[in-house]
């Protein structure tokens, strides 16, 4: 086999300029005739190239719609977006269908959760790897097979030149989600977006393939956002957490900082109903009540109907802080109030 | 695409199930004939017959036998190819068939392509855009095609292209064998007319189909991996609704043959179908029972094959099977 170049010469490896610049991202969905949601509000971060970036929240803070908007995939006709996706220097919002094709799959690729859904149930295994590196680099039929083959076996997969022949139905939860991994990195992509990629999985998999993923990761020096409900795993593989909350970002800091103290009253709560070892047995401590939906968001703090520290202030709308330590978040409080964490 | 063991076996049921339902679909004609009313005995006497007359054609037919022996004794010259001959013309069925049979085989073939050539464009090209106004010309044209009977179609296709505008002639056939182009030429009205519920079924069944492939998980990975809409639309897209496209094809070919009865009488095509009914109204019973034995035998071998197309094509059916 001759070696493919996977370096892409247009890129400009400016390692001041951050791999992916997110600011002020709004993403709006059309409910009813004239009305619409806008349930991600304002959205501002960077991701410098290798970084590992966790997005954290629970269920319905607008981290998958985040991460679709990335790539240009919301749901056409329904959504739509506000503000500036910079990859590389060039905007993203601003790229023609055709250029954003490109890009897809070949310096930005994503994971889904549901690893049974997620791959086409007519094609084999190789099929869905072989098309994907024959739509961005050209190959013939038997080289994107060698190299589809090189790709499963990089992810673990056992047997790989047969594995390439089946389809997906032949492969358990785990298994196919590794085909989904190597799919997601056969083109080497700069930043891999994993949403979820294990809660559908079961328990004893979900380690191996956080650990799959970071070790590529790493050898590769691929940037990545790792989405995920669950704030100690992202704790534990990402380099910075960025947490989100009704649509916005309430905090971002560097890992171990959120862990030793959290900023926002928020990540302290997420970081409270994170499982550990050594509790195990009690019950989860976890934050009462409900993310607010995009329809019925309160005037102010987003957070305030839950919020045990709330007081006068907090009926007004937050603004993120810029910190001097290099942290944001949005809570007004952020000096006054003094945390628990995951070591405290 | 290669068969494995599961969907050969799958394919082995099927044809095991052949002959069963061949022989279940003669049995129940061959008694529900016998149970009509009527003596084939008094047809073939003809005017003001003795007693006597008619007991020896009932004898020399066999009539006056068990139904169950006449059966086994039909069937069993059937399974050889002899269907025996006709009461009124004393033709042996199976030429009748033979040569009545291309017309209907023409007029059907003919109606499928035009139905899968207009449906399945336009239901594909309905899901790719839904709400776009191809989409509500294609909504528009399958709630006509399902509403509108094929013989009024029939009627009015020949009251505007035939005696209006004389394009097409308004009955008759010409045997495909001699005139290929005129056999064409004067099957394409009862054609059209055949097609309209096709279209409409097909139109309607793809369109559903395909947007249900659209929206499905898989489809947001492959746009994820930066293929473009075309790809996923024609690659993937057709792919996955092969199953339906199978399905929906055979539903209508199974319509399709039994429309044929009334549109070949409309029609005057020297067909199948209207043999089975110029036979009916005649009591000729033995040529409607060799019809009836034929259509089957083609219905079930039609649906034969679409279960094995879809064993070639649908990965899945070992699993289910
Ligand atoms: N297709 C859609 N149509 C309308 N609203 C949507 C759609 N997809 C997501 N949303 C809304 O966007 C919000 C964020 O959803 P999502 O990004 O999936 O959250 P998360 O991934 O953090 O669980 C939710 O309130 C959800 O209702
Ligand atoms: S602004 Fe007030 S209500 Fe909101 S998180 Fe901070 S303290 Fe709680
Ligand atoms: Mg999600």
């Amino acid at each position: 086999m001759k070696p493919v170049s996977y370096r892409d010469p247009s890129l400009t490896d400016n390692a001041a300029q951050p791999l992916l610049s997110v600011s002020d991202l709004s993403v709006y969905f059309r409910a009813g005739r004239k009305s619409s949601n806008r349930v991600v509000d304002n959205v501002t971060f960077d991701v410098a190239r290798g970084e590992t970036v966790g997005l954290v929240g629970e269920s319905g803070s607008g981290k998958t719609v985040t991460g679709l908007s990335l790539l240009g995939l919301l749901p056409e006709g329904i959504a739509w977006t506000e503000g500036q996706i910079g990859f590389d220097g060039k905007d993203i919002g601003k790229m023609s269908e055709s250029e954003m094709r490109r890009l897809r799959g070949r310096h930005i690729s994503m994971i889904f959760q549901e690893p049974m859904t997620a791959l086409d149930p007519v094609f084999t295994i190789g099929e869905q790897l072989t098309e994907t590196l024959r739509t961005h680099f050209p190959m013939s039929k038997r080289e994107a097979r060698e190299r589809a083959i090189t790709a499963l076996e990089d992810v673990g997969i056992p047997l790989p030149h047969k594995r390439v022949e089946e389809y997906p139905h032949h492969l358990s939860g785990g298994m196919r989600q590794r085909a989904m991994i190597a799919i997601a990195l056969a083109c080497e992509p700069d930043l891999l977006i994993a949403d979820e990629p294990t809660t559908a999985l079961d328990v004893t998999i979900q380690a191996q393939i956080i650990d799959l993923i970071m070790k590529i990761v790493s050898d590769r020096n691929t940037a990545l956002i790792f989405i995920s409900h669950n704030l100690g795993v992202v704790s534990q593989v990402c380099d910075r957490m960025i947490t989100m909350y009704a649509g916005q970002v309430v905090e971002d800091s560097v890992t171990d900082e959120v862990l030793e103290q959290p900023l926002h009253p928020y990540s302290s709560g997420l970081l409270a109903s994170v499982p550990r070892k050594s509790v195990s047995s009690s019950r989860l401590p976890s934050i009462p009540g409900r993310v607010p939906s995009p329809d019925a968001m309160p005037p102010g703090c987003r957070f305030e109907p839950r919020c045990t520290f709330a007081q006068a202030g907090c009926e007004a709308a937050q603004v993120l802080h810029r910190r001097a330590d290099g942290r944001v978040v949005r809570c007004h409080r952020h000096d006054q109030l003094t945390l628990k964490g995951a070591l405290t | 695409m290669v068969l494995t063991r599961a969907s050969q076996r799958m394919i082995g049921r099927r044809l095991l199930q052949f002959i069963p339902v061949v022989f279940a679909v003669a049995f129940i004609t061959f008694m529900l004939l016998n149970l009509a009313p009527g003596d084939p005995a008094e047809l073939l006497a003809g005017e003001f017959p003795t007693e006597e007359r008619i007991q020896e054609i009932r004898e020399y037919y066999g009539f006056d036998r068990p139904v169950i022996v006449q059966f086994v004794d039909w069937f069993s010259s059937a399974m050889t190819g002899d269907l025996s001959n006709s009461l009124l013309s004393r033709e042996p069925v199976f030429d009748i068939i033979a040569s009545r049979f291309p017309y209907t085989l023409m007029m059907v073939t003919y109606a499928m392509i035009i139905a899968i050539a207009i449906g399945a464009p336009l239901g594909i090209a309905a899901a790719a855009r839904p709400g776009s106004w191809v989409d509500s010309i294609a909504t528009g044209i399958s709630s006509f095609g399902v509403a509108v009977p094929y013989f009024w179609v029939g009627m009015v296709l020949v009251a505007v292209f035939a005696l209006k505008y004389p394009i097409f002639p308004a009955t008759g056939s010409v045997p495909f064998s001699e005139d290929p182009i005129g056999a064409i030429h004067a099957a394409t009205l009862p054609a059209i007319a055949l097609s309209m519920s096709g279209i409409a079924e097909i139109t309607r069944q793809l369109r559903a189909a395909m947007i249900e492939v659209l929206s499905s998980p898989y489809v947001r990975t492959l746009r994820a991996k930066g293929l473009s809409r075309q790809a996923v639309l024609f690659r993937h897209g057709l792919r996955n609704v092969g199953i339906t496209v199978i399905t929906v094809i055979t539903l209508v070919f199974n319509r399709k043959i039994g429309a044929t009865v009334v549109l070949e009488t409309v029609f005057a095509v020297p067909g199948v179908g209207s043999t089975l009914v110029h036979s009916a109204v005649n009591k000729d019973y033995v040529v409607v029972q060799g019809v009836i034995l034929v259509i089957a035998l083609v219905v079930v071998t039609v649906n034969l094959l679409a279960d094995v197309l879809y064993a070639i094509i649908d990965p899945r059916v070992e699993a289910e099977a």
